[in-house]
């Protein structure tokens, strides 16, 4: 299709080529930044962005709390709403740092993030590729990730959750006075990586075929918890920017509460997420059982071992996936959204729709300009 | 069409809120019951606090955190889901410095889920406190926990739960003004005028119910047939939209989600079909995030989005495409009242479209002009 540049799966497979250069981007950009006596006084870091920053922020969580343990820092993600007009701040909080994730750095908000911290004394940063965008202008700091830009964004969602993951080993070196992590998060990473893509044409030939199979679905929904409902988020955002599909996250339990209740309840094509050894596999497994027998759903489970293995007994399509060793868990994330991105891509492909309504008269007639020239208010 | 004709358990919740108004903050803020509880040293020890519960508890929980922070003083409250905080909470999240100074507070009305129970028992391995905030002082839940808080909602039908998310709002606001008080971080007599503002404000939307009820419904008639709605707010109101969207679930078995104004316009607003996605936008006035969240309904209006604001600044310059749900402002100093209330009109429009579409409540399992469940 002429008006996709690029499928998603083309995107997802760049992925394969920017891990090592992007890290090592990362860690010299980084490293020359900030000074080390002024990371050293931080002890909150607030990190926000719109829509899929935020949810790269979001899973990047779990490497602040690794590397930030015992220190007397702590790491929030918060969604740009909440972190630019409602989270309160003191009035001068010059021991916290803002960080703002935006690839194009060019949203109201971000910049409204930014200047709302530095009123309050913050230390700000904005992560961004463009060194001369809005947001890098308000910015005490701008920490550059030199991707190329994609559209649905896929690498440079890799790129912005990688670069955070750099600078939590870095400020908590330097709160600790340690170092060495940063060679190990490497090594640790370019080892998963490579195992990752050895299984990615297995991966994407279930996708493929499973995407086919949900190709009338009324809907899509991912069930996942924790760190992974984040990554549910990203690919909810990805069916809507590729397919214009209406896609929903929800936690294992909410979900018997609440979704379980979805109609048709046999209509929504379903992507399940779990770790064997994660501490909610059998909720996710007691769920999952429950959405085939009694709801009829269709299930593709996400997973690193057989269905059979982590309890779930009904009958659900297997994305097999190999995952990092528990100290390092958190690189899955880096490419956990893989799968449903590209159940997301292929499902534009068979409703033969471009990418973010791009050919479609009503979005062409009214496009949303309100996401650069909303009025920034400073809170 | 006779709007009588679709009446329904959620149009009967919603009218009752008017009378439960009074018992309910009677109940809940009632210092000698609150003290009964715990002594007023112990919760002025109280240093962090999680609130957490399943479905619509769980929101009642987000819907009233940073209420419950303003009102107890206690800023390390969070609201983690109840997966997050079971499965995936460290005893080091849960307990800061000693744990007698930390509280986990379930909410749930019926006190029966397992992972109520859950909660409880991972609070008080962690060291914590533990609290049920529930309907039912013969519940598991209400075992399992150290302490109970009885919101003692009087019976009615509460199929979909509208009263018990009341009260349960109720319940977090009046626990958080007291531990305020222990804390000497609000009056006592501050106490008693967020029960009587509370009370004033919900009963000053009787006026305005009926209008607001028709025009729920007649927007339902044109909505009937759509399988997706989003559903928008910021702050207090982002669960606010979660709870709307649960209703819609519950009640039609539409595919809905919550979702902020930012964002919003990031993701949601590229739904291809956006004139079959019915869009329900909590926009009031006292929203630090006001102008945006008119920009994003101005925008949905825009690529022929359905759209309902419900606000209290109907003249803000809305798209003349937009139906606007005007409700009177929270009285000054109380604008986060809204919250308590402002889920009524979406939970109309989820109680409406079901009926209008001739469905029955849970995916068909619950009949709300007999009240009668079927499992069959």
């Amino acid at each position: 299709m002429e008006y996709m540049v690029k499928t998603l799966r083309e995107l997802c497979m760049n992925i394969e080529n920017i891990a090592e250069p992007q890290f090592d981007f990362a860690y010299k950009t980084f490293a020359n930044l900030i000074p080390v006596e002024c990371l050293k006084k931080v002890k909150k870091i607030i990190v926000t962005g719109c829509g899929d920053s935020y949810i790269a922020a979001a899973e990047a969580k779990a490497a602040f709390d690794k590397y930030l343990a015992g220190t007397d820092c702590k790491m929030l993600a918060l969604r740009i709403v909440e972190a630019s007009r409602y989270f309160e701040l003191g009035d001068n909080e010059p021991d916290t740092m803002v960080v703002a994730v935006s690839v194009s750095g060019g949203p109201a908000r971000i910049s409204e993030v930014l200047m709302r911290g530095r009123k309050h004394g913050c230390i700000t940063v904005a992560l961004t590729n463009k060194a001369d965008s809005r947001a890098a202008m308000n910015a005490d700091y701008v920490y550059l990730t030199n991707t190329t830009p994609d559209s649905p964004g896929l690498c440079s969602y890799y790129a912005s959750m990688l670069s955070l993951f750099v600078m939590a080993v870095a400020i908590g070196e330097a709160k600790k006075g340690t170092s060495g992590e940063m060679d190990i998060l490497r090594e640790k990473l370019l080892e998963y990586h490579k195992t990752f893509f050895e299984d990615f044409d297995a991966i994407d030939a279930v996708c493929k075929k499973t995407a086919g199979e949900w190709a009338d679905s009324v809907g899509f929904e991912v069930v996942a918890d924790g760190p992974l409902l984040s990554c549910g988020e990203f690919i909810a955002a990805k069916y809507a920017e590729a397919a214009g599909e209406k896609c929903t996250y929800i936690d294992s339990e909410n979900y018997m509460h609440v979704n379980g209740l979805l109609c048709p309840t046999n209509g929504y094509g379903t992507i399940a997420m779990a770790v064997s050894d994660e501490p909610n596999m059998n909720r996710i497994a007691d769920t999952i059982n429950m959405m085939v027998s009694r709801q009829n759903r269709s299930v593709m489970l996400v997973c690193d071992k057989d269905p059979s293995e982590v309890g779930i007994t009904q009958p659900v399509v297997l994305c097999k996936v190999r995952v990092p060793e528990k100290d390092y868990r958190f690189l899955f994330l880096l490419y956990s959204f893989i799968p449903g991105a590209l159940m997301a891509g292929y499902q534009a492909e068979l409703k033969n729709v471009a990418y973010f309504r791009r050919t479609d008269p009503v979005f062409i007639q009214s496009p949303n300009t309100t996401i650069a020239s909303s009025e920034i208010t400073i809170i | 069409m006779n709007k009588l004709n679709y009446y329904n358990t959620v149009t009967l919740q919603a009218e009752s809120l008017f009378n439960l108004v009074d018992i309910q903050a009677e109940r809940c803020f009632n210092a000698d019951k609150l003290n009964s509880i715990m002594s007023p040293d112990e919760f002025a020890a109280i240093e962090n606090v999680v609130l957490t519960g399943c479905g619509d508890s769980y929101s009642a929980a987000g819907a009233m955190r940073s209420v419950f922070v303003s009102l107890s003083g206690v800023s390390m409250t969070h609201s983690p889901d109840p997966m997050e905080f079971t499965r995936f909470w460290t005893n080091e999240d849960i307990v800061k410095d000693e744990g007698r100074k930390s509280l986990v507070v379930a909410v749930s009305a019926s006190g029966g889920a397992d992972r109520i129970v859950e909660i409880l028992e991972k609070g008080k391995a962690a060291g914590a406190r533990t609290m049920l905030i529930s309907n039912n002082p013969s519940s598991k839940g209400a075992k399992a926990a150290e302490l109970f808080f009885h919101v003692d909602t009087p019976e009615l039908c509460n199929t979909p739960g509208l009263r018990s998310y009341f009260a349960s709002m109720v319940g977090i606001a009046a626990l958080g003004a007291h531990i305020g008080v222990c804390k000497g971080h609000i009056s006592l007599k501050d106490f008693e005028d967020i029960k009587n503002a509370l009370i004033i404000y919900v009963k000053s939307i009787k006026p305005f119910f009926a209008k607001i009820d028709d025009m729920m419904f007649n927007l339902s008639t044109r909505w009937k047939d759509f399988s997706r709605y989003d559903v928008i707010g910021d702050g207090s109101d982002y669960f606010t939209a979660q709870f709307v969207e649960e209703k819609l679930i519950e009640c039609a078995g539409v595919h809905s989600s919550h979702v902020d104004s930012e964002d919003w316009c990031h993701i949601n607003f590229f739904l291809r079909d956006p004139g079959t996605v019915g869009t329900i936008v909590h926009a009031f006035k006292a929203a630090n995030s006001f102008n945006r969240l008119v920009e994003t309904a101005n925008t949905a209006a825009s690529i022929g989005r359905p759209i309902v604001v419900v606000t209290d600044k109907p003249d803000a310059g809305f798209d003349e495409r937009i139906t606007v749900c005007a409700m009177p402002s929270p009285p000054e100093g109380y604008e986060w009242l809204s919250t308590m209330i402002n889920f009524t009109p979406g939970s109309l429009i989820s109680g409406y479209v079901a009926a209008v579409a001739e469905k029955k409540f849970f995916a068909g399992r619950y009949d709300f002009r007999k009240q009668e469940w079927n499992f069959n």
